[in-house]
């Protein structure tokens, strides 16, 4: 359609054109056919809407069905919160706070120390050279020999 | 202070009737909106509670930036949306194999036949039957239905345009009118 007023016939039934254009629109209408018939579509269209609207729905089943929706929800956070608190109380029985701390202080090291693992270098790095050396040390002064 | 306002008060000041009778003022606005988007009364109804259950979880932080009954339409249209994601309930594009589905009308005063006005506007985009539906159905102003769906106004605007432009052409393809 080609006619200028065409895209605000939604605005003039929706009541949301300013004054002069509602007024220059409401004249239009007057000598456009096509513009009227389609403010008459729309206005069809509306009406086929509401009408389609539910009349009636009883509040008190609503409300009922609401009411369980919210007791249901309730218990499933109430059980949520008593396995979160059965852990709590599980872990300060079975763990005691010393080994908690002394796990993080470890984890902490292993973090600040950025890719220097005492464990790992202890074991296969120099510290291993380092044992080799103290057993050396431990056979000349006892005057031992320990099988290799 | 509106009468919402009051009963909100009295609801986070321990009266749960207060809660009671905001449900029954606005139960029925809301399963009507559900319902133009989902066409089907059980998911509407669910659709529904679930906004009712989510209202009833976080009055209390309600700020009153907006009118409580804008803030219930977006919890309305937003808890629809999950419930149609969850439902899987994909939107079918209003093509001309869908058309032929819809019931033809028999005489002019079909028109008012909720099976052929839920289908035409179950094949509308999400986006677009919930922005003319909250217009048609409810009377929100532009500014309202911005706020409500939270996008503005020219957008509003462009949505209720098309709405209209496609529901039209399934009635006059079905000669409803």
């Amino acid at each position: 359609m080609g006619c200028v007023y065409f895209n605000s016939i939604g605005l003039y039934l929706d009541n949301e054109l300013a004054i002069n254009e509602r007024d220059n629109l409401e004249a239009h209408i007057q000598k456009c056919s096509e513009c009227a018939s389609e403010i008459r579509l729309l206005k069809l269209a509306g009406e086929a809407m509401r009408k389609n609207m539910i009349l009636g729905v009883d509040s008190e089943s609503f409300l009922a069905g609401l009411r369980n929706k919210i007791m249901q929800e309730d218990k499933i956070n109430q059980n949520n919160e008593a396995v979160i608190n059965d852990f709590g109380k599980w872990s300060k029985r079975f763990i005691p706070l010393p080994f908690v701390l002394a796990a993080a202080c470890w984890m902490l090291l292993m973090v600040s120390v950025n890719n220097h693992n005492p464990v790992e270098e202890y074991i296969f790095g120099k510290n291993l050279s380092d044992i080799s050396t103290l057993i050396d040390q431990s056979e000349s002064n006892l005057g031992w020999t320990f099988i290799n | 202070m509106d009468q919402d306002d009051e009963l909100i008060l009295s609801f986070n000041g321990g009266n749960q009737e207060a809660f009671d009778m905001l449900v029954k003022k606005y139960h029925s606005r809301a399963i009507n909106i559900a319902y133009s988007l989902l066409s089907n009364l059980a998911d509407a109804q669910d659709a529904a509670q679930d906004a009712f259950l989510n209202i009833y979880r976080k009055l209390k932080d309600f700020r009153r930036d907006s009118s409580f009954s804008t803030w219930l339409y977006r919890i309305v249209v937003n808890s629809s949306y999950d419930l149609m994601r969850k439902r899987k309930v994909k939107n079918v594009p209003l093509d001309d194999v869908l058309l032929e589905l819809i019931p033809a009308a028999e005489d002019k005063s079909d028109y008012l036949k909720k099976e052929t006005v839920q289908a035409a506007l179950s094949g509308l985009p999400f986006e677009y039957r919930s922005a003319i539906i909250l217009r048609e159905m409810e009377g929100l102003s532009y500014e309202e239905i911005a706020k409500v769906l939270n996008i503005n106004i020219g957008t509003v605007e462009s949505r209720i345009f098309r709405a209209r432009q496609m529901l039209k052409a399934v009635f006059l393809k079905k000669g409803v009118f």
